[in-house]
């Protein structure tokens, strides 16, 4: 490896930290999304208008009772994004997430005697999708293992 | 710090959620930088980064003076990647930290090696340096920020921070150099 020159440490440096943080950028923006509510500020004619609209329901509940109202629990949720798809009256939405991970576990001796490094790849796949139909959303996990042998140069 | 910034604080402490995403957007990966530095990994520093505009958004009645918004932020920031460094160091965990997320195809094992060995001799020589100087050389050269900016987030003069990055780039270059080979 040849020594490094000032032009060479700034690409190294440059492409590591890129390699490192751009994949996590967006993160933050989505986060905040999901958790930021402004302040909230209820007026007095709001107050109104929900204890009217609450006085109301109760009227309604009171004055026809339904046996059939209850909490709705879906009866079979879709196991296949596809068939979710396929099904939704409005456009879906289908999450799929795959990473992967190597884990570097040293220098084995191959069957023919040749030297190689066992790297073992980690896959995981992670699918979300939401179901329109049985109002569920649903994820699913798929971990997968292989392991690679890589050759390795002999002097 | 220019006025639009200026004028999406004002915003953002009227409870103005979009505003303060517009922020986020425009502070993200400065705020990856200075986390990514102050505890050296980079998903913690994402984690931290969330934490980082949460606090911010919820304390921003605090903050006195508009225009010191960055600093102030900087600060949140690192406090959030120490606390996120602290208790992962209470709860060791297995990252994916050397993650590869492109989807189409698995990553070349052996380029992978590579990368992953270049990688972790960058994150070691990067923790020898002291912390104001770790956090210049990722704003520098992760964010291509100009001294002056660097000095101003970090509160620190641009004559002390350029000395820092010259010395730090010296010593970066002094520990990543490949060892002289023995002599026969």
């Amino acid at each position: 490896m040849a020594e490094l020159d000032d032009q060479r440490l700034d690409e190294l440096l440059t492409a590591h930290f890129s390699r490192e943080l751009d994949r996590h950028i967006g993160r933050a923006a989505q986060a905040f999304a999901g958790r930021a509510k402004p302040p909230r500020r209820i007026g007095f004619a709001w107050w109104i208008a929900a204890t009217a609209g609450a006085a109301a329901s109760a009227a309604l509940l009171f004055l026809y009772p339904n046996p059939r109202l209850g909490v709705r629990v879906p009866s079979r949720i879709s196991p296949d994004p596809a068939e979710a798809i396929a099904q939704a009256p409005s456009a879906p939405y289908v999450q799929r997430a795959i990473t992967w991970q190597s884990v570097d576990e040293g220098t084995v001796l191959l069957a023919n005697g040749a030297p190689a490094r066992q790297v073992r790849q980690q896959e995981l796949q992670r699918i979300r999708w939401y179901d329109p139909l049985q109002n569920a959303e649903i994820e699913m996990t798929i971990p997968q293992e292989r392991v690679i042998f890589v050759e390795m140069e002999t002097y | 710090m220019d006025e639009s910034v200026q004028e999406l604080v004002c915003q953002s402490r009227r409870g103005d959620a979009a505003a303060f995403a517009q922020l986020i957007a425009r502070y993200e990966r400065t705020a990856l930088a200075i986390a990514y530095a102050a505890c050296g990994c980079a998903d913690l520093a994402a984690e931290a980064v969330q934490e980082a505009f949460f606090r911010a958004w919820q304390r921003l009645g605090s903050l006195r003076d508009v225009a010191r918004f960055e600093p102030w932020l900087a600060q949140i920031v690192q406090r959030s990647a120490v606390d996120q460094r602290r208790s992962a160091s209470r709860q060791p965990v297995a990252r994916l930290s050397e993650s590869h997320t492109d989807p189409r195809q698995p990553p070349d094992p052996s380029a992978e090696l590579t990368i992953r060995e270049s990688s972790d001799r960058i994150r070691e020589a990067l923790a020898a340096l002291d912390s104001l100087s770790r956090t210049a050389i990722v704003l520098r050269y992760y964010e291509g920020l100009p001294i002056k900016r660097i000095a101003e987030l970090l509160e620190s003069t641009p004559a002390a921070i350029d000395m820092r990055l010259m010395r730090a780039r010296q010593e970066l270059k002094r520990m990543l150099n490949p060892a002289p080979a023995p002599a026969r």
